[in-house]
């Protein structure tokens, strides 16, 4: 689905590089790195809000020959802050996802209906009516995940996703990004390392710009992960799940 | 809101047009009978009073629709001609042409005026694509001053004495015509008609710029093409009624507390409140003294703006900045 | 002249001894163009020493910025012992405490009070003659009045945007009578903002509209979209002529008389 090969994105004094990645049509692949280390980075240059010099090929074609419309087809951001500064009714804010299935000029009943349903799938229906500001950070978060998802492309970006949300709904969310995951590819930036080994079937590590270390959940090692964010990290295996222990070194 | 609810708030709000209109048509210095009038009363019905109470409608229109357009640009409830600066840099402009005998040109100067003074004060306050109210405040204030004084300034050279330039300062609709009319409907008919097919992704660009590019709205391309209509509504308004103020933020503002958020619906709803607003007001403005006398509508829309944004700082601080 | 003045600074020299109340002024600031000409007819030429940017008949004398704001400054560095300036509004309480010497208003609002002021100047500069010959002289000039048939009404624009119509109490109204018409508009202002509609209205036998610094490029009336069916006879006067109360009034009344009396449906019986 996405190959990246010799990848170089500058933005001022920081510059992102990838030499060579490749990702399936589906699954779940989390983005991991300290602050500064290039995630969001990643996340816009795939989204195609950022210029890159390297080739990166999106659904066997050249990136560059997408125009905007037909990238946003295939392509969904879930930015880290996302914000809304007018009143709109949440089920409204969760419609408006579809936008790029639309003429630009309204949205057909099909539109309705996928909204209802994610809404339903995001347990957010209950929200349908109330004005998006007036929300908790966390309700807002979810909110804007199920617009994301609303859009119903091939690919879903997702920058810190559940940073604000509770545990309940984490879970809840991530049985749904799984459950979507079967058919399409899902990255998601997140810092919660255990629920990141313990949910996703892949690991791209980013240390200062770099894509350092790219795995999967079997192959992963203590040692280099310690080494990737300064801290000790140990695992602990208990009753066939695993817990994740870290320490400043 | 519901789409059956908002019909019924439309044709509501439109009933109540077409009644201050009429209102205001059978109100004024003179009376005159509805039925079997003399020809000067004709005169006066049709060269006068019809004229300029329709003027007064199609520029509270124009201003209110403007205001609501910069306040999708601008991210921000406090946006509108009057705050962006943008009335009083096309004051300017007019008063240049006015000053180089152009009259004729008028709007045109008045429209370079204004997106000179936009594009100010948008590149003032906006901070890595996000524009903040208050510096947008801050911004608008110095632009508009410095126009006023620019106006002032061009005053004093042309002559001491109380020249008509005072006019575009104070705002009024004493120099109505027929012609006017007719441009500033085409005008306010070819904005709307040029941004209705705009309506949806004006609702995507409240998100932030990352999240509406996303979405698959061409950001830029659409706040240029906002900036340019709502700076040419401004432009002719300014050129035939003077500087009008806070017409553009009051009455967007009611319209949202009455939860009418989308363009879809609020745009609509501004060309008609903006309407009611400043044909009622300028009924006010040309009665309430006796003898014909007249007090300029600007005052009148300022006290009343005033007091709402008194009220608006007050009482619903939160509102302001929901918009962050 | 300047043995003229001699004698005249003499005399009032001698008067001064004699009465100690009497003071001669011998430095006078206009900041009022309407006063220059009656200073000039008071012989009083010599002794001014500044006047207001505009003023058209001291024209080599050093000028203390515009009318409506004088340079304070330059006003007292020029040391006058008298100021002759417009109304209350363009010199204010404060500028007549901080320049510490005698300020005197001008501000007639009819025909009458421009002679009542002409007297008075004369008597505060010493020049009773000078002025009582000026009056009689204004008031010969008024003679010139032919009766009329009956009254033209009269609307008379100070200035078009926005629409502003000499009212009751400008000078206006006052030349209007004299010259044997009547001001429609009889509000208690100098100036009314005025709807149109009352014009077109009042259907006015005469509307005169001025040029001049209230009124730079006013566009004939009967172009303005407003006023294509006004009926009325259209008269383009200069400011200067009609709308400052000087001198200017009693050639003004004359003036404007003489329109009337040219029109076959105002003549008077006795005029040709």
């Amino acid at each position: 689905m996405i190959r990246l090969d010799e990848i170089v994105a500058t933005q001022g004094d920081f510059s992102l590089s990838v030499k060579s990645l490749s990702i399936k049509e589906s699954g779940l692949v989390a983005v991991l790195g300290n602050n500064g280390s290039g995630k969001t980075t990643f996340l816009s240059l795939l989204s195609g809000l950022k210029s890159y010099e390297g080739s990166y090929e999106l659904s066997g074609k050249d990136f560059g020959s997408y125009s905007a419309k037909s990238a946003g087809e295939i392509l969904s951001l879930l930015p880290q802050s996302g914000a809304l500064n007018m009143p709109f009714d949440v089920f409204y804010v969760v419609l408006t996802g579809r936008f790029i299935h639309t003429d630009g000029r309204s949205y057909s009943k099909e539109d309705f209906d996928e909204t209802e349903r994610v809404m339903i799938e995001t347990d957010i229906m209950h929200l349908k009516e109330r004005p998006f500001n007036e929300l908790s950070g966390g309700e807002k978060q979810r909110v804007l995940l199920a617009r994301t998802i609303n859009k119903d492309t091939k690919v879903l970006l997702l920058d810190e996703p559940f940073s604000d949300t509770d545990i309940l709904h984490q879970h809840k969310l991530i049985g749904l990004l799984k459950e979507l995951a079967k058919k399409k590819l899902i990255i998601v930036v997140i810092h919660d390392l255990s629920l990141a080994i313990r949910e996703f079937e892949r690991f791209l590590f980013f240390e200062s710009g770099t894509l350092s270390y790219d795995v999967t959940p079997e192959e992963i090692d203590e040692e280099r992960l310690s080494s990737i964010f300064g801290v000790r990290v140990k695992f602990i295996k208990e009753a066939s799940k695993l817990f994740i222990y870290t320490e400043e070194v | 809101m519901k789409k059956s609810n908002w019909f019924i708030i439309l044709f509501f709000m439109t009933l109540a047009l077409i009644v201050a209109t009429v209102f205001a048509v059978s109100i004024g210095a003179v009376k005159l009978p509805l039925f079997n009038m003399t020809t000067v009363e004709k005169n006066i019905f049709f060269n006068v009073r019809l004229p300029r109470v329709l003027l007064a409608g199609l520029v509270g229109a124009a201003l209110v629709m403007s205001g609501a357009l910069f306040q999708y640009v601008m991210k921000n409830p406090l946006a509108d001609s009057f705050t962006t600066g943008t009335s009083a840099s096309s004051a300017m402009g007019a008063v240049i042409a006015i000053m180089l005998g152009l009259e004729k040109l008028i709007p045109l100067f008045a429209l370079a005026g204004g997106l000179t003074g936009l594009t100010a004060v948008y590149k003032i306050s906006s901070v890595r694509n996000r524009i903040q109210p208050v510096t947008m405040l801050l911004a608008g204030i110095v632009i508009s001053t410095f126009a006023s004084a620019t106006i002032s300034f061009m005053k004093y050279l042309s002559d001491d004495a109380v020249s008509s330039i005072i006019f575009w300062l104070m705002g009024g609709f004493s120099s109505a015509s027929i012609s006017k009319v007719i441009i500033l409907a085409i005008a306010i008919i070819g904005s709307y008609l040029s941004i209705r097919s705009d309506f949806l992704s004006l609702d995507i660009i409240c998100f932030d710029d990352m999240t509406a590019e996303a979405s698959g709205v061409n950001v830029a391309r659409l706040r240029r093409k906002i900036f340019f209509i709502a700076s040419l509504l401004t432009a002719f308004s300014v050129g035939y009624a003077g500087i009008i103020g806070f017409a553009g933020l009051v009455i967007p503002h009611i319209i949202r507390l009455l939860r009418m958020v989308k363009a879809a619906e609020l745009l609509p709803m501004s060309l008609i409140g903006g309407g009611l607003f400043m044909i009622t007001n300028d009924l006010i403005a040309r009665t309430i003294l006796s003898e014909g006398q007249e007090l300029p509508v600007g005052i009148l829309t300022s006290f009343i703006g005033g007091i709402f944004f008194l009220t608006l700082l007050i009482k619903r601080k939160k509102e302001l900045f929901y918009f962050d | 002249m300047k043995s003229n003045i001699k004698i005249i600074v003499l005399a009032v020299m001698v008067q001064l001894t004699i009465a100690a109340t009497a003071f001669s002024y011998d430095r006078i600031i206009i900041l009022y163009g309407a006063v220059s000409p009656i200073i000039k007819e008071l012989s009083l030429s010599d002794k001014v020493v500044g006047v207001s940017r505009s003023d058209t008949v001291f024209t080599q004398t050093t000028k203390l910025g515009s009318h409506l704001r004088p340079n304070v400054e330059l006003i007292i560095a020029l040391e006058p012992d008298i100021i002759i300036a417009g109304s209350k509004r363009t010199f204010n309480e404060e500028m007549v405490e901080s320049v510490k010497v005698k300020v005197i208003y001008f501000d007639p609002q009819t025909l009458d009070e421009v002679l009542e002021k002409i007297t008075e100047l004369g008597e505060l500069f010493r020049q009773e003659e000078r002025a009582k010959e000026l009056v009689i002289s204004c008031k010969e000039k008024l003679k010139g009045v032919k009766p009329l048939s009956k009254k033209p009404e009269v609307i008379y624009e100070i200035s078009a945007e926005p629409l502003r119509i000499a009212g009751k109490k400008s000078i206006v109204t006052s030349i209007i009578e004299a010259a044997g018409g009547e001001n429609v508009i009889t509000i208690e202002k100098k100036h009314v903002v005025l709807s149109p509609e009352v014009i077109l209205k009042a259907e006015p036998d005469y509307y005169f509209y001025q040029t001049g610094p209230m009124n730079k490029n006013p566009s004939p009336v009967k172009e303005r979209d407003q006023f294509v069916t006004l009926k009325s006879e259209i008269v383009n006067v200069d400011q200067y002529e009609f709308a400052r109360a000087g001198l200017n009034v009693f050639d003004a009344v004359i003036k404007m008389n003489r329109i009337f009396g040219d029109n076959p449906q105002f003549r008077g019986e006795n005029n040709e």
